[in-house]
């Protein structure tokens, strides 16, 4: 940014270099920094999407046990509407089943989120799985 | 020793000058991109970008910055700019910082969250913030040729020293209620801003408003906008600039809880947190909105 005086027509002060200088440095790192993350990004075959539930956070709340679970895109795009079902089964009988659906997954990212059952998931076997999913 | 006091005063002049054409900027940033910084489909789309996205991003606002910079020039009465390739990379340097600096504000930014998601997020709100720096002078005029009134503006200052005391307090008033209501209007209805006074932690808010204080003393006061100069000789007990200041942050708060019970975001009887956490998140855009209406009376 240089101001239009007579004596700033001469050149930059020493301010104006400095300001160039640091915006040069942040736009620099900016991109520098997209172009890293693009060379080191470490991308999965397969399919990319994955949910975890994290059964030692289980709480129990006014007789409901509330399930915590992550869900991760480990894949290079981002993807839309993810479906993902629980089901609570005992001896390979169904006892109870919840769907959630995930709006936008970015590109290796995690949402977290929270499945809530009325039987309690540690007297039985509770599998997650994704259902489908979109590419934006 | 006089050469040498000179070259001093020239320095910190031009220091002064530099700090000043960064405020405004910032300001011109902040009072453009706001908006964009408070809709939720700009952090999905910087989410989900790719790097060759990322760089897109980054490099329009450049490019705009550098044809806005080369035709019309960074400052309000300039025809070009001299080095416009330099200026276009201030400008998107700013543009970045400050879209990161609200992005982390409102609470977009998380520890562990992937590098892509970060430097997508901050490349969206780049853009609009970019061209509101090369705008911003245009927009509300710099503080130029104050110093030697024309006859319109002589008459417009005799008119000003009638308004003092409490009827400049009422004209600053709905001067910063008005800006307040025209640049959160449509912010306050869209579910952004339950979903961000959820998210946002409550030691974050009273940062959003120590924020929304400054952002705001800036844009009137530091940053050299037309309309500065003037404000700054408008007597009256409520025309210091930190009091003003504070008077045209409580007036913007209440601007934002008028919106909010309108739109139905807020109700009598909600708990009392969650109606300050939304009301601070408004605050943000509504305070910037109540500066940028002050300067224009």
């Amino acid at each position: 940014m240089s101001e239009q005086s007579d004596e700033a027509q001469e050149g930059r002060s020493l301010a104006e270099w400095v300001t160039l200088a640091v915006s040069i440095v942040v736009v620099a790192a900016f991109v520098g920094a997209a172009f890293v993350e693009n060379v080191t990004r470490d991308e999965p075959a397969g399919a990319p999407i994955t949910v975890e539930v994290l059964l030692e956070q289980i709480e129990q709340r006014e007789g409901s046990f509330y399930v915590p679970f992550e869900v991760s895109n480990a894949g290079s795009s981002p993807v839309e509407d993810v479906s993902l079902l629980f089901e609570l089964r005992l001896r390979g009988q169904l006892l109870e089943e919840s769907t959630v659906l995930i709006p936008f997954l970015p590109s290796n990212g995690v949402e977290a989120g929270t499945v809530v059952l009325t039987t309690d998931p540690a007297r039985a076997v509770l599998v997650a799985s994704v259902q489908n999913f979109r590419e934006p | 020793m006089v050469a040498r006091f000179m070259s001093e005063e020239l320095t910190r002049a031009d220091w002064r000058r530099e700090r000043d054409d960064l405020l405004r900027a910032l300001s011109g940033g902040f009072l453009i991109g706001t908006p964009l910084i408070y809709t939720m489909e700009t952090w999905t789309a910087g989410a989900g970008a790719s790097t060759s996205r990322v760089l897109l991003f980054v490099g329009i606002a450049f490019l705009v910055n550098l044809l806005f910079i080369v035709f019309a020039g960074f400052r309000s009465g300039e025809a070009g700019a001299r080095r416009p390739l330099g200026d276009a990379l201030e400008a998107t340097a700013i543009a970045l910082v400050t879209s990161g600096v609200s992005l982390a504000l409102v609470h977009q930014f998380e520890l562990g969250q992937p590098l892509n998601v970060t430097l997508g997020l901050i490349a969206v709100d780049a853009m609009p913030i970019a061209f509101g720096i090369s705008v911003a002078n245009h927009l509300l005029g710099q503080e130029q040729g104050r110093d030697q009134p024309g006859e319109g503006e002589r008459g417009h200052e005799d008119a000003e020293r009638e308004f003092h005391g409490i009827r400049a307090l009422l004209l600053d008033a709905g001067a910063a209620f008005a800006g307040a209501l025209f640049l959160s209007f449509n912010i306050a209805p869209t579910d952004e801003v339950p979903m961000l006074a959820s998210e946002i932690p409550s030691l974050g808010l009273p940062l959003i408003a120590l924020f929304s204080l400054a952002l705001s003393y800036a844009i009137v006061f530091a940053a050299g906008f037309s309309g500065q100069d003037r404000r700054l000789r408008t007597r009256g007990p409520f025309q210091r600039p930190l009091t003003e200041t504070a008077v045209s942050y409580v007036t913007a708060l209440f601007a934002s809880v008028a919106m909010l019970l309108v739109f139905g975001q807020i109700e009598v009887g909600m708990s009392w947190t969650v109606v300050y956490a939304q009301v601070v998140v408004l605050g943000l855009p509504a305070s910037i909105g109540a500066a940028a209406g002050r300067l224009a009376v």
